[in-house]
């Protein structure tokens, strides 16, 4: 068993630049979800903006790619207020509804045949990653901490990713405590009374949605600059509730909560991943340290999401609250 | 707003109508009630006598209050706003609105000197129900008015609809000269006309301050790259926690400041629920049973509050069980029933009106019928 490994693939898979892009991810969601109360299900679809709208321009039309970047902020920002006019002004069961079903919309559309010449279909879409990769300060070769061997594109993506990420965690931390998230935190507590005290209701959950998507979004970027490769695959609606357990893990309302959750979720998910891995290698004719009747290295994928299921399961039980959440503000219902 | 109608009124209405005479022949009631209800009135009275001894010096202290941070809100307000719908709370401290009904004829839909709510024909039907048909009502400006009327008879529906929280089927109202009819509730609230609920809606998971700091009106804060920059705000936020801190100090609820509102007790949080709606700075406060579920010792000071807020130049319309609470501050009461107002006129007077006494009995004697729901 090699420990070294298995626990540096934990650690670095809480503080990978894909690390990074679920932790935007699901700090957007959680400006929806646990600022506003917004139950939004599609973050999944917001994120696939983020992705093909830097992946299609660049890599389909030779766009510069902060050129992209526009084309994402305006793409998120209508899809937000796309969402919001259509479900806003119903009762919230409403939103997350729809916003599941544009989600799906989207990744459909990106799946399809149809478009391929467009989207890349089922392939995706490579080679957009260039112009960060020329950016990048370090050498290709990379470097190694401990067990774990990190590329200089890598390593690039986490430091510039861990700087974007720093000053969007103190916009938001800011924003949640201005008197603009007060009227949030307001709405999700009971968006009548609210109202009765003269706020504009629709505008502030509008404006919620929208910030939460454009973060998302950027999220979403992050992840495919990541990966080098923009797939349909990535944007299921697995990604929403991934999101949504790192924000439960941390600490809902918190701006360290997805943050904290993130990091946790990873390398719990990353550590079983490299433990089973290792566990149920037939190595040089030794036999493996799991028993074969239990489980093999053809299986242990599926095992790996029900032991960490368990696990989180059991943290969620235990602490509610998650990480960072105030029990005492946990206790009161939400009515 | 829905959740509020439906789960309808917690309490039965307590009728204890004080003019004892035409209830006494019409109902029997028991002896024991009757000297009860006696001495009850005796008790309101001499308290009435007391808070009338004090008033001038609450008035003094009021004035203090509403001094110049609202003045500041108002230049805000102005340069934001358009001049119609400016809050402007008259100094003027008017002990009383003695007087000022005396001339106004007692009966549904009589007109008053004054008026700062006029509505007309306003009908809201759910399905086959007429839960609103109010041909005509004014609401003099400056005076407590009570709106009373047994369970379901359409005073939360009647509130929601003046308020923009629902749209009648019929009619048009308006509040100080404007047409109201269609406008959303935040801009009616924004307008100064701010409203309580039934069940209240204290936001829980916020601390009491912050449920305060959130009811001031046109903060620079709750603009999206403003709130970003914190500097613009600073000084308002400030401001606003003098004016929150002063409140909850008249409220009582200064100790509870830091609490989380979900932590308060009932009667707490009528009163924080009273407190934010003055941060809005209103000109007319509708309270939709604010003493419901409150204990005895709290009432008392719910009813000082209540008349402090006429006394500050507001208009109040408060919906209310307990004849009592109605005899002791009301300046007038309107009386619904099914829908329609049955009676106007002085508290004193409406012991004496069939009308009324027949809503009453009727939907108490005859619960047998199934008249409840
Ligand atoms: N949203 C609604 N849907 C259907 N019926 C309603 C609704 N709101 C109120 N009602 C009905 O309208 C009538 C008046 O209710 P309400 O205004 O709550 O009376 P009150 O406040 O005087 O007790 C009741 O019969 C109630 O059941
Ligand atoms: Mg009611």
């Amino acid at each position: 068993m090699n420990w070294a490994l298995i626990f540096s693939n934990g650690l670095y898979a809480a503080v990978s630049a894909n690390a990074v892009a679920y932790m935007l991810i699901a700090s957007g969601l959680n400006v929806h979800f646990g600022n506003t109360g917004l139950l939004n299900f599609g973050q999944a679809g917001f994120a696939a903006v983020g992705a093909y709208g830097i992946a299609i321009p660049v890599s389909q039309y030779h766009w510069n790619p902060f050129a992209a970047m526009l084309v994402i902020l305006v793409g998120a920002v209508l899809l937000a207020v796309g969402v919001g006019l259509l479900t806003l002004r119903l009762r919230s069961d409403y939103l997350a509804i729809v916003t599941i079903a544009i989600a799906e919309i989207i990744r459909i559309f990106v799946n399809g045949d149809h478009f391929k010449w467009l989207t890349g279909g089922n392939d995706g879409l490579q080679g957009f990653t260039r112009w960060m990769e020329n950016a990048s300060p370090f050498s290709t070769n990379g470097v190694k901490i401990w067990a774990q061997k990190i590329d200089g594109y890598r390593l690039w993506l986490l430091v510039s990713g861990w700087i974007l990420l720093g000053i969007i965690a103190t916009a938001l931390y800011l924003l949640i405590r201005s008197p603009w998230g007060r009227v949030l935190k307001g709405i999700r507590e009971d968006e009548d009374a609210v109202r009765s005290l003269g706020k504009n209701v629709f505008a502030f959950k509008m404006q919620s949605l929208v910030l939460g998507g454009v973060v998302g979004a950027i999220g979403g970027m992050w992840l495919v600059l990541d990966k080098q490769s923009a797939q349909p695959g990535d944007f299921a609606t697995t990604l929403t509730f991934f999101a949504y357990t790192m924000i439960i893990l941390g600490g809902v309302a918190k701006v360290k909560g997805p943050i904290i959750g993130a990091m946790m979720f990873l390398f719990l998910f990353t550590w079983v991943d490299s433990f089973l891995r290792e566990a149920t290698k037939t190595s040089a004719g030794k036999k493996p340290v799991l028993p074969k009747w239990l489980i093999t290295d053809n299986n242990y994928a599926q095992v790996k999401y029900i032991f960490a299921g368990v696990v989180l399961a059991i943290l969620v039980a235990f602490r509610p609250q998650g990480i960072f959440g105030d029990k005492k503000e946990q206790a009161f219902d939400v009515r | 707003m829905s959740d509020d109608a439906v789960s309808n009124d917690g309490a039965e209405p307590s009728a204890h109508i004080p003019e004892v005479q035409p209830i006494d022949a019409a109902a029997p009631l028991s002896e024991q009630t009757h000297a009860a209800e006696q001495a009850s009135i005796d008790a309101a009275e001499a308290e009435l006598a007391d808070l009338e001894a004090i008033e001038p010096e609450q008035a003094d202290l009021e004035s203090v209050v509403a001094g110049p941070a609202a003045e500041e809100a108002i230049e805000v307000e102005e340069a934001m706003h358009n001049v119609q719908s400016t809050v402007s709370i008259p100094r003027a401290t008017t002990a009383s609105s003695e007087g000022v009904f005396d001339d106004v004829v007692a009966e549904p839909g009589s007109s008053k000197p004054d008026p700062i709510v006029v509505a007309e024909g306003i009908r809201r039907q759910f399905g086959g129900l007429v839960a609103v048909d109010v041909d005509r009502l004014e609401i003099q400006r400056n005076a407590i008015t009570a709106l009373i009327g047994p369970n379901g008879a359409g005073k939360t529906t009647f509130f929601n609809l003046l308020t923009g929280f629902d749209q009648p089927n019929e009619g048009s109202w308006t509040f100080d000269g404007t047409p109201l009819l269609g406008i959303a509730p935040h801009k009616v609230a924004q307008m100064g006309m701010v409203r309580t609920f039934q069940l209240t809606k204290a936001l829980s998971r916020m601390t009491v301050i912050e449920n305060m700091r959130l009811g001031a009106n046109h903060q620079k804060g709750e603009k999206l790259l403003q709130g970003l920059l914190q500097f613009p705000w600073r000084k308002q936020e400030d401001e606003n926690t003098i004016r929150a801190d002063e409140l909850l100090q008249r409220f009582k609820l200064d100790h509870v400041r830091d609490e989380f509102a979900g932590s308060l007790s009932g009667g707490q949080r009528k009163l924080l629920e009273m407190a934010r709606s003055l941060m809005v700075e209103p000109r007319m406060v509708m309270l939709d049973e604010p003493m419901a579920g409150v204990n005895p010792a709290l009432k008392q000071s719910l009813l000082e509050h209540i008349k402090l807020l006429r006394n500050e130049g507001r208009t109040v319309l408060f919906v209310e069980h307990d004849m009592d609470m109605v005899m002791e501050i009301s300046d007038w009461v309107v009386v619904m029933a099914e829908g329609r107002i049955i009676a106007e006129g002085p508290p004193e007077t409406l012991g004496q009106n069939q009308q009324v006494i027949d809503a009453y009995l009727g939907t108490h004697q005859g619960a047998d019928l199934g008249e409840e729901e």
